[in-house]
């Protein structure tokens, strides 16, 4: 008796500390995540965060790191080693689950972490080359030695941090998804290059238009899908002169009529990722130096895609932004220069049916023969299950994304590759290496020339007073339309047999405007000699170059209203038409439609947080435009809705077609686009009223929250529902899941000075005072002065830390 | 009486310890260890175990949770769906480890009284 009773406890006790110490579900190894010593709760800081005076790292020489009251680390260093693994060693320290979580999903290893559910995921970043990809830059980075020591001593400042690490001290969501870091290499910093690149690029709609072209034809396709909106103000200016074509394409065949596919098309850049930049020449501005304003945006997301560094050495002192898993400065300034990048959104992913000889798929057709392909097996380990192998094809049009084996519905048996320009080595650390460094415009041309995906456009600025913006990227020498449609792969004019040459790529030095600008627009206008493909943005550009060409003594105030400014140019362009449409309408006195069309008769275009015109607008345009598309709800394949700007000349010149017929109408009366705006205001009216009812605020800032998500989704580690203007089509685009991720300010001269304000905090601690530190200053679009320090000057440090060399 | 507050202290005292070299699981060996070493009423062996590392948990993590502001442990709470409230999170720590020492300290006492002592 005395025996089953300890047999008894000793299972009940060995069976719930075994429980304790594995993660079951979603759930952590429970034991080890409560306990106070090892677990989560050591990951909680105090208020005031413990920088130690001393650190005794690997360096070649004393060096120095001041961090600042908003914990900017500003690292002194003697030398080249010095810095890089400084900033590796600082920047693990405070970001470096997210570092490698990036990197992870990046690599497709997501399984290894969460188990079977990310296979689907994780087959598709294999498929599309993301491993692939890095693995080719790792090589060419290594052959060039400046690039491979500054990653080398980047890798040997992270892996000091990671080799410090223990049970207690290693980062919160390590202990909550219980796995562990792991060494950091060169490809990890390079996979993370290839994340931005996927992130910035996958704009590309090859699918979309194929079904579309299919379904509408293609007059009505180029209708509604034109490649320049009217009014297009291109980065360059109109009439900049370019140099004629200068390298051979052979012109091939629109292949409009390849057969709709129902590929899931993989994930794509939201339509609304996009970002602002523009430099002001001194001849406009209070100071008489120039002024360069940078607001990237892109998915907003804690720990937040930023981290604010300075960076001196002998050679340098720069001051900006840093990606967390990249060495040097991405978007900021020196004493002598500033930059900042907006996406170029030309089109460098283009689709290629392919034809394989036989099920071995070891031959496919190119040009009339046989061509090889190469087998590459993707090993993709899955957390508490058997490792899964991909076969992934490669062409010389790039892999072999889709085929029967992966993401294929029913019948269809196409083979589909992708060709990407981020398949192709490149070493792009050079240019932000550069770029760091550079003194004059000399320097920023120079530096872009090993710049090539994902394409940016590169404003400058310099104490010169010379202003400049290049479209720099790595993009195909086009014939029309080609790669607008998925091609066919075994025809020769098809593949990509050019790419424009560096210099020919659109740039422009102090126009006589005064200032330069980029916001995703098209770069070029119509007398660009190649044929320019892309997604671009048509309404926040030209607001940016109105209020530029209106604007005289600029000064940095005026260029915070600037980025933070709301005003909806699309709203004042295609308004009015809906109104004078919904007013041809009998419309009752009191009714809602009534309500709604008087609150937007008396809106003035912007969307401030505490007006309910904006959010009438934007519930009136959704549902105008799914009323328009109802035609195409229901197909099984990937379709795309028209821009605002071709809707709204489609509205006015053919509002009797049979688009206009509402479909889900029970009593059939033919529509048109008169009537059915209507309709739209009727929906609209109902809709406000339900939110008033239900006590949902009505008002634009809380319809337009939006949530800083936590790079795992986990609610508890983001800042749920920001209340804040801002609009896609403003130049302050908050259009929740994006956002201005960082903006930043810099009036040059003798010395710089500068603002930005990013929302998150320097911590990635989810326990730390300082992991969402700036959140609310930036939704009040409020800056923090930068504090740009020298060797003199080091006054504005709160925490010195002296590092020791070992040796 | 005395005795069960010596227990009480000592496995305290001693996972406080051990526990900076090994892993959490060791409270249970602690909790055993005491009991094995000190008999007494098996009634009541559950709560040396229980309270000594109850009350040592509760208040190392109540340090950190008000050094932190109580801001890390508002967000375990939403996590875990638990009341959004200063030291809920603690209590709930203390409880759990509270209670697999609980078992452990009650498994000493009854492997101790297999052999009659």
């Amino acid at each position: 008796m005395k025996i089953l009773k300890f047999i008894g406890s000793l299972s009940v006790t060995f069976i719930l500390v075994f429980v304790m110490n594995m993660k079951i579900g979603v759930l952590p190894p429970l034991g080890k995540f409560i306990n106070p010593v090892n677990g989560f709760w050591q990951n909680a800081e105090k208020a005031e965060p413990e920088i130690s005076a001393e650190l005794k790292l690997n360096v070649n020489t004393s060096s120095k790191i001041i961090y600042d009251e908003r914990l900017v680390p500003h690292i002194f260093a003697e030398n080249m080693h010095d810095l890089y693994f400084l900033q590796g060693y600082v920047t693990a320290s405070n970001r470096l689950w997210q570092m490698e979580f990036q990197t992870h999903a990046a690599a497709g290893r997501v399984s290894e972490i969460i188990g079977e559910k990310a296979i689907p995921f994780d087959r598709e970043q294999r498929r599309i080359g993301m491993l692939f990809s890095a693995e080719n830059a790792v090589k060419v980075f290594e052959t060039d030695t400046l690039s491979k020591q500054i990653m080398e001593a980047y890798t040997e400042g992270i892996n000091a941090y990671i080799n410090s690490l223990t049970e207690k001290t290693v980062p919160l969501e390590y202990k909550l998804l219980d796995y562990k870091p792991e060494q950091w290499t060169s490809l990890k910093s390079s996979l993370l290059l290839k994340f931005m690149a996927k992130m910035l690029t996958a704009n590309e709609r090859d699918f979309e238009n194929t079904n579309m072209v299919n379904l509408i034809g293609k007059e009505k396709f180029d209708l509604l899908f034109p490649d320049y909106f009217p009014g297009t103000d291109p980065i360059i200016p109109r009439g900049t002169a370019f140099d004629s074509v200068s390298v051979h394409i052979d012109t091939g065949k629109v292949f409009t009529e390849g057969k709709q596919t129902t590929y899931a098309p993989i994930e794509k850049t939201d339509a609304h990722i996009g970002s602002n930049n523009w430099a002001v020449s001194g001849s406009k501005t209070a100071s008489g130096k120039p002024i360069l304003c940078n607001d990237p945006h892109l998915k907003l997301s804690l720990p937040s895609i930023w981290y604010e560094i300075q960076l001196t050495a002998p050679d340098v002192n720069v001051y900006g932004v840093s990606l967390p898993g990249s060495p040097g400065v991405v978007i900021g300034f020196n004493d002598s220069v500033a930059w900042g990048v907006t996406n170029a959104s030309v089109d460098v992913r283009d689709w290629y049916e392919i034809t394989f000889k036989d099920n071995s798929k070891k031959e496919y057709l190119f040009n009339e023969k046989w061509l090889n392909t190469t087998a590459r097996v993707e090993e993709i380990k899955v957390r508490g299950e058997n490792t899964f192998y991909d076969t992934v094809y490669y062409t010389h049009l790039g892999p072999v994304v889709f085929e029967g084996s992966f993401n294929a519905s029913g019948s269809q048996q196409q083979n589909l590759a992708l060709k990407w320009t981020a398949h192709s080595p490149s070493n792009e650390l050079a240019t932000f290496y550069l770029l760091n460094r550079a003194k004059n415009y000399d320097d920023y041309e120079h530096a872009l020339t090993f710049y090539q995906c994902p394409g940016q456009n590169f404003v400058y600025a310099d104490a010169q007073n010379n202003i400049a913006i290049w479209q720099q990227g790595r993009f195909p020498a086009r014939w029309k339309e080609q790669g607008k449609f998925i091609m066919d792969g075994s025809v020769k004019e098809n593949e990509w047999q050019a790419i424009i040459p560096q210099k020919q790529n659109p740039h422009v030095k102090n126009p006589e405007r005064g200032f330069v600008s980029s916001a995703n627009q098209h770069g070029v206008d119509e007398t660009y000699p190649y044929y320019y493909l892309g997604m671009f943005e048509h309404y926040r550009n030209r607001r940016i170059n109105n209020e530029l060409t209106r604007m005289q003594k600029i000064s940095a105030d005026s260029m915070f209203l600037l980025q933070n400014d709301n005003y909806n140019l699309m709203a004042e362009e295609n308004l009015p038409l809906i109104l004078e449409y919904a007013k041809r309408n009998e419309l009752k006195n009191d009714s809602v439609e009534k309500l709604v069309l008087d609150a937007l008769e008396k809106w003035d275009y912007t969307h401030e947080a505490e007006m309910i015109g904006p959010t009438a607008f934007d519930l009136w345009w959704k549902q105008y435009t799914t009323f328009v598309w109802d035609e195409f709800e229901d197909k099984p394949y990937k379709l795309i809705k028209p821009h605002p700007s071709a809707m709204l000349r489609f509205m006015k010149e053919f509002p009797n077609d049979k688009l206009f017929i509402h479909q889900t109408t029970k009593d059939r009366t033919p529509k048109n686009a008169v009537n059915l705006s209507y309709d739209a205001f009727y929906w609209t009216g109902l809709k406000i009223n339900e939110l008033i009812t239900q006590d949902e605020h009505p008002q634009w800032g809380f319809q337009n929250a939006i949530t800083v998500e936590h790079l795992a989704r986990i609610p508890a580690f983001s800042f749920n529902n920001l209340v804040t203007g801002g609009y896609k089509y403003a130049v302050n685009a908050v259009s929740p899941p994006n956002g201005p991720s960082w903006r930043m300010v810099v009036e040059l001269g003798d010395k710089p000075k500068a603002w930005g304000v990013y929302p998150g905090g320097q911590s990635g601690n989810p326990g730390s005072h300082n992991y969402t530190a700036f959140v609310e200053k930036w939704a009040k679009s409020e800056y923090y002065e930068l504090v740009f320090m020298n060797k003199e000057n080091q006054a504005q440090g709160k925490y010195v830390q002296q590092i020791i060399p070992v040796k | 009486m005395k005795i069960i507050l010596l227990k009480i202290a000592l496995i305290a005292v001693i996972s406080f310890g051990l526990q900076f070299f090994l892993p959490w699981w060791i409270i249970v060996i602690v909790a055993f260890a005491i009991e094995l070493l000190f008999g007494g009423k098996t009634s009541l062996s559950f709560f040396s175990g229980f309270y000594g590392i109850f009350i040592y948990w509760l208040i190392y993590a109540s340090i950190i949770d008000i050094q932190n502001g109580f801001l890390l442990s508002k967000k375990i709470a939403a996590l875990f769906h638990l009341p959004q409230m200063p030291l809920i999170v603690a209590l709930v720590t203390a409880l759990i480890g509270g209670i697999v020492a609980g078992l452990g300290s009650l498994t000493g006492n009854l492997f101790r009284k297999m052999f009659n002592v």
